[in-house]
């Protein structure tokens, strides 16, 4: 797994020319991945429930954020099946798009069923986690239930 | 009064083709700041601001703006990379033209373009650019497959289907067919049946939905933009009536944390920043869109092309159908639409200004070929983001100007 707490290494060849996505603030939600617990950020000022990057909440401005696990159900708000991959990493077609949890966060993320004709707007959607490429870290993806 | 303060007084652009040995995108842009600088009759101590789009994919260091400033050796007052991805081209008028009114500065060079398809792999590393690297690169999007979460909300929320959209193709198609440089113009006319065949890059949006490279090589644009004062001797200026941006998101996802702020009262991917851009720029210059002679666009996908207009005023909203499958951007009667061709056929130049040019070019009347008669008002949008910058400019010309 990528440690987000240390960023990554932007390079430019073989120079090292500065760092990116240093992000202690998401750190928590991967080790949620790791359990098989699926987490948004809550503020305990106002209550609201807020994307996983929040460092603020927007709401009322409160620095005092923790965290809130999701009983990871949700329903698909849009969705797109690519047919032209970015590389060859990754084997067409697959199905990605934003699940609106039903905690109110939306999130970004892979749809998996059976057939794609299965995948619709409004569809409902339950989180599992594993990888989306042979080897790779293990992400949220949301199965249509 | 910001509103007609500031004139564009000359223009430049630098096109390479396919067949043509490729350069680097320094060079484009390079030989289309000098085509603007010399048509201004203006040197590079005259320039006082230097302002660029974001950087070319095969230049991603920061700070592109200072690459010209090292090539030209201008010594400028004010200079930045407007970094709202496509938006900021349109944006670097915007500042030229407070810049100039301000009196801080006499010129604003301002130039874009990109060489992106000779040196990199744009599928492979646009996403880079447009997703979150976290929470959305992982899942293994394109840059379409971003847009179209877009698309089929909104396909889904106001009924339009595939072939609605298509016609959007359709008819920029026949503009391309009447201009020289258009990329996609040997490929001849198109119908809503080759475009709804054309094979799926990432539903609902198929290959011919899509903006096209342009032809292999890219396209170097500049302008020098000047006070209004100093624009009046000379020949053929042309006005920066009004002008907005907007500005929503870096990152789809973050877009859908949008709430109680226009354009996004309530999480939403069915509106665009078009509107608060448009909005904003009508009620600078008085103007509407029923005023507008003729429209361009950066819109890279015939489904936002239709959103655009509807944000942009051109219809009501979740009427962009109707306005759209009755004829309104027809080539043959309707609005004047994307005179070169747009994105989808004259072809896509990186974050180009190209689009703005085309608007120019009609007002000042050497459109040649396909001319839009009469034409004193143009509105030019662009965007980028995808989908979280929108900018808008309202040019007139002398007769918009006297009218």
């Amino acid at each position: 797994m990528i440690d987000w707490g240390e960023g990554l290494a932007f390079m430019i060849g073989p120079y090292e020319v500065g760092l990116t996505e240093t992000s202690p603030e998401t750190v928590e939600f991967w080790a949620g991945v790791a359990r098989g617990e699926l987490l948004v950020k809550e503020c305990r000022s106002c209550g609201a429930l807020l994307y996983p990057r929040r460092i603020l909440c927007p709401h009322c401005m409160s620095d005092d954020l923790g965290w809130r696990r999701c009983v990871g159900s949700g329903t698909v708000y849009s969705f797109s099946t690519i047919y032209h991959v970015p590389n060859d990493l990754f084997e067409a077609p697959y199905t990605n798009g934003i699940i609106e949890l039903d905690e109110g966060p939306f999130l970004f993320g892979r749809i998996l069923s059976e057939t794609i004709e299965e995948i619709v707007v409004g569809a409902r959607v339950h989180v599992e986690f594993g990888p989306v490429i042979e080897g790779g870290d293990v992400l949220p993806q949301y199965r249509v239930s | 009064m910001i509103s007609n303060a500031a004139a564009i007084v000359s223009t430049g652009m630098h096109v390479v083709g396919t067949d043509q040995p490729r350069i680097s995108s320094l060079e484009l842009q390079l030989q289309a700041c000098r085509k603007a600088m010399q048509s201004a009759g203006i040197t590079r101590r005259d320039v006082g601001a230097v302002f660029t789009g974001r950087g070319p994919m095969s230049y991603t260091a920061m700070e592109w703006n200072m690459r010209i400033i090292n090539e030209l050796k201008i010594v400028p007052k004010m200079s930045t990379e407007v970094t709202i991805h496509g938006a900021g081209v349109l944006g670097t008028w915007q500042y030229a033209a407070m810049a100039v009114a301000a009196g801080i500065v006499d010129y604003a060079l301002c130039c874009s373009g990109c060489m992106g398809t000779r040196w990199v792999d744009l599928v492979k590393v646009n996403a880079g650019v447009e997703s979150d690297l976290q929470f959305e690169m992982p899942y293994g999007p394109t840059t379409p497959s971003l847009y179209a979460l877009f698309a089929t909300r909104y396909m889904h929320e106001f009924g339009v289907s595939s072939e609605d959209v298509a016609r959007i193709a359709v008819e920029n198609r026949k503009w391309a067919l009447e201009h020289p440089d258009a990329s996609m113009r040997h490929k001849g006319p198109i119908t809503v049946e080759d475009v709804i065949s054309s094979r799926l890059i990432a539903s609902p949006i198929h290959l011919l939905d899509s903006s096209s490279w342009y032809r292999g090589g890219g396209v170097g644009s500049a302008v020098i933009i000047t006070s209004a004062d100093r624009a009046k001797d000379t020949a053929n200026p042309i006005y920066l009536s009004g002008f907005g941006q907007c500005v929503t998101h870096e990152w789809i996802t973050e877009r859908m944390g949008l709430t109680d702020i226009a354009p996004s009262r309530k999480p939403n991917l069915t509106t665009t920043g078009a509107a608060v851009a448009s909005a904003d720029a009508y009620a600078m210059a008085g103007l509407r869109a029923s005023d507008m002679d003729l429209v361009e666009t950066s819109a890279p996908f015939t489904f936002l092309n239709m959103m655009v207009l509807e944000d942009l005023g051109f219809c009501p909203k979740g009427e962009g159908r109707d306005f759209v499958g009755g004829g309104g951007i027809d080539f043959d009667g309707g609005l004047p639409f994307n005179t070169n061709g747009g994105y989808l056929s004259f072809g896509q130049a990186a974050n180009g200004m190209h689009m703005a040019l085309e608007a120019v070019q009609q007002l000042q009347g050497t459109a040649h070929g396909r001319q839009v008669a009469d034409a004193e008002h143009a509105l030019v949008h662009f965007h980028g983001g995808p989908n979280g910058t929108h900018s808008v400019a309202l040019l007139s010309n002398e007769q918009g100007m006297s009218a």
